[in-house]
């Protein structure tokens, strides 16, 4: 947005209407790119902002503030480790296999720090790239989705760039992948954001120098409740087709509507109710067990060298201090 | 969808769902059909249906059970889940305080299966009778009939094949 | 395959003296149990009726009237259902005597129809036994070139726990020891007679003309009188010999054996082998394994047993004195 508006003069001698609608729409909107840390503060302590315990039905309309005990809340390793899913589907499946990646997945995790992110997080990613200068690329955006179970799990990182959207897609497991930052940590209301790319370009800018949020320890991750409204129509997908919940579809004419619905093979208010399908479609708690006890196993790995670093560097400053001392005695 | 999960399923079931039980209404309709069998179930606790439907609303009252041992009657998500499903809302609290009680240290399959005799003549309907397992009814084993089948000309061959093998075996043992 | 095998072993083999080849055999016995039958059904001058107690499907008892000397217990099951029809193998009369379900009824009774899936199918399975050792003998007299004698022995009563079925006959080929391949041709031509759905009928004839009808097998000729004196030590009172016929094929047995070749499954030739005996010097002895259509077996179970049905069955030998063996 910075870059827009340096170069506002130049463009308004060019197409000065189309200029001045844009502008006025986002005034009207009163649309910030980044928010300050005390409205960010006062939306955590919000009814809004506090996820539910547990995972159920509809949890995130009616949150219950008496049953949030955060301090006490075990960790969904369900929704933190998405990536040590496997593939529900059961002919896609080899336990071996799984068990394989899974350590070498973890391999991959002791060698760089990689953070608890969702969908609807704003991150940032290094990558080292030979051709770049400084040989390391930083690329910063939000996560729009996440993809493939397992070793080949990846994510998808969007932006909008001197008025052009990229999107990069990085493997999680990549071993050029430098470090992974999470700079807001946050969920939105869909589990899939591919519809920014159907949405006014403010909705994913993003400034490479946006300045990390840091959540209190032992807080539930927010969640963001923003709506997003499309452009017109075309679109890249039948979005007013899927069932989402954070987006203002622009009006549809009252015939089309209804004969999308209709003839929708993607509105199914039943399937939230159907259980066989939600099983066949999720793991189910006795194979989720094993990952959890693997999960568990290398949390404490980490915890115990986290320890050892800290305490070395303890030692380190204690060196320096009696250095400092005969300085002093000196004078 | 819901975010409930439960253990493993102990039943036999397809990969890929039975889309179609009823000829018009459409999958609304479907899952209409079999929240009727459910509640039927829960009330009577031993149903006769064409085995189609029935093998299919098995899976999910085997799985409103697992959720409703996991969960218990005081979780959010539950209770809707058992509104939606149980038609009959006077078996909601049947469901939570005598049922799940009756399979609180019962891991395996709460529902059993009979295999009924197709009627002659008739159109050909595959019929089975359905209950749930330690009910209060007189059992359908004491009806069953006990008669074996060791007789029949290919047990006779089968035995004498095993007694065979037995012998054979026995001596390579020795040697 | 099987032809050219034949040929081949064809030099070594002798011939008997007498210049009947095998399907002329089997035609003059045709012909005279034909002549015969129709010679008894004409000794019935009088058609009288007789009252039968026919247990039915659902255990009920139906009572029809039939005629004498006429009327199966297949035509009774006609009048009751189609299924009757088709998987009872023996008719049980009085509750006593097994009855075959295409041997007329001589007098008032009470019947009740066997099939295999019974409680205790015990009599149905020796008669499919029994049966299908008469089979063999229909396949060995028929399946070869005429150029090749066959000469028919017997075959031992059922016994089920050995494994298989069996039929002594010479074969007359010297050195020959068949392949698959031509063991399955021998299977393959039982599921055409099953396909004919052929019918076992039966005749009690005299000695006399047994011994026409038997002429040209002298293994047979020498069996007709043991058989006689062992019924006389049994104390039956009619001197007659029962005599089964199946399609064109005409043999001894005293039978029950089942109702039609439908009744039969799978049915395999599994081997063939030289054996030493008193009286007949070497002869051959011919192994099959079947299971009836109305029992399901698995492909790789049934394989097993035809496994074991190919080994040597340690039955009784052929021999004239054996009393145990002619009752058959």
């Amino acid at each position: 947005m910075f870059q827009l508006y340096e170069k506002i003069p130049y463009l308004l001698a060019r197409q000065p209407n189309a200029l001045k609608q844009t502008i006025q729409t986002i005034a009207a909107r009163n649309y910030t790119n980044t928010v300050p840390n005390r409205i960010l503060e006062k939306a955590r302590r919000s009814k809004l902002g506090a996820a539910a315990k547990g995972p159920s039905v509809g949890s995130d309309e009616r949150p219950k503030l008496e049953q949030a005990e955060y301090s006490q809340a075990e960790r969904d390793y369900k929704y933190i480790y998405p990536d040590f899913l496997p593939n529900p589907v059961y002919y896609f499946r080899d336990k071996i296999r799984e068990k394989l990646e899974r350590i070498d997945m973890i391999n991959r995790r002791k060698q760089i720090t990689i953070p608890e992110f969702y969908v609807g997080s704003i991150m940032a990613v290094t990558v080292s790239d030979p051709y770049a200068p400084g040989k390391s690329n930083r690329f910063v955006g939000i996560c729009i989705r996440r993809d493939e179970y397992g070793l080949k799990h990846s994510f998808t990182l969007r932006n909008v760039i001197d008025g052009l959207g990229v999107e990069i897609m990085y493997d999680l497991y990549n071993p050029t992948i430098r470090s992974i930052e999470v700079l807001k940590l946050e969920k939105r209301l869909d589990d899939n954001l591919s519809y920014l790319q159907d949405s006014p370009p403010e909705y994913s800018t993003i400034p490479f120098d946006f300045e990390p949020v840091k959540l209190l320890p032992g807080m539930k991750v927010p969640v963001n409740m923003t709506k997003v409204p499309l452009k017109n129509k075309p679109w890249r997908h039948a979005w007013d087709r899927k069932a989402l919940r954070g987006v203002i579809l622009p009006e549809i004419k009252r015939y089309q509507h209804e004969e999308y619905m209709n003839s929708s093979s993607d509105f199914k208010p039943y399937e939230k109710w159907d259980l066989m399908k939600n099983y066949r479609e999720t793991i189910h708690d006795d194979d989720h067990r094993e990952i959890v006890q693997d999960i568990k196993k290398f949390e404490s790995e980490i915890t115990d060298k986290q320890e050892i670093v800290t305490a070395a560097k303890k030692l380190v400053r204690t060196r320096h201090i009696p250095k400092e001392t005969p300085s002093n005695e000196k004078k | 969808m819901s975010n409930l999960t439960a253990g493993k399923l102990l039943i036999p079931y397809s990969r890929l769902a039975r889309k179609k039980i009823t000829k018009f209404t459409g999958p609304q309709g479907r899952i209409d059909k079999i929240r009727g069998i459910i509640s039927d179930l829960l009330r009577l606790e031993r149903i006769e249906i064409p085995n189609f439907v029935g093998y299919e609303s098995r899976q999910y009252a085997e799985r409103l059970i697992d959720l409703a041992k996991k969960y218990g009657d005081k979780h959010e998500g539950m209770m809707e889940m058992a509104d939606y499903w149980i038609i009959e809302k006077d078996l909601i609290p049947k469901l939570f305080q005598v049922i799940v009680p009756r399979y609180e240290n019962k891991l395996g399959p709460y529902t059993q299966v009979f295999k009924l005799p197709e009627e002659y003549p008739g159109k050909g309907i595959k019929n089975i009778c359905m209950e749930l397992k330690d009910n209060a009814l007189p059992p359908i084993q004491a009806a069953m009939s006990n008669r074996t089948h060791n007789n029949s000309l290919t047990n006779i061959l089968i035995d004498a094949y095993k007694k065979d093998y037995k012998f054979r075996t026995e001596q390579n043992k020795f040697n | 395959m099987l032809s050219t095998r034949l040929i081949k072993a064809w030099s070594f083999t002798s011939r008997l003296v007498s210049t009947m080849t095998n399907t002329e055999i089997i035609q003059h016995r045709a012909r005279l149990f034909d002549e015969e039958k129709s010679r008894q059904l004409k000794e019935i001058e009088r058609i009288e009726k007789i009252e039968v107690i026919v247990e039915d499907q659902e255990n009920k008892q139906v009572k029809l009237i039939m005629n004498k000397d006429l009327s199966t217990p297949f035509n009774c099951a006609m009048h009751l259902s189609e299924i009757l029809c088709k998987r009872s193998a023996l008719a049980l009369v009085d509750g006593t005597s097994l009855w075959d379900m295409n041997y007329p009824l001589k007098n008032s009774c009470s019947l009740k129809f066997l099939h295999f899936k019974d409680e205790d199918p015990f009599n149905v399975n020796l008669a499919y036994w029994r049966s299908c050792s008469f089979i063999l003998g229909y396949l060995i007299e028929t399946a070869f070139k005429d150029k090749y004698f066959v000469d028919l022995c017997s075959f031992p009563p059922p016994d089920i726990k050995s494994g298989s079925f069996i039929y002594d006959a010479k074969l007359n080929i010297q050195n020959w020891k068949p392949s698959k391949e031509e063991l399955r041709c021998l299977s393959i031509m039982v599921s055409k007679l099953v396909a004919q759905k052929l019918q076992f009928e039966k005749l009690k004839i005299s000695p006399e003309i047994a011994m026409k009808m038997f002429k040209y097998n002298k293994f047979k000729l020498e069996q007709i009188p043991a058989i006689l004196s062992i019924q006389k030590s049994k104390s039956e009172s009619d001197n007659l010999i029962s005599v089964y016929k199946l399609g064109d094929y005409v043999d001894i047995s005293k039978g029950p054996m089942i109702s039609s070749t439908e009744m039969i499954g799978r049915f395999e030739v599994t081997n063939i082998f030289d054996i030493e005996t008193e009286n007949y010097g070497q002869i051959q002895r011919i192994q099959g394994i079947s299971i009836p259509a109305q029992l399901q077996l698995h492909y790789w179970t049934f394989n097993l047993l035809a496994e074991r049905a190919a080994k040597l069955n340690s039955a009784l030998k052929p021999t004239l004195l054996n009393q145990n063996r002619m009752s058959n």
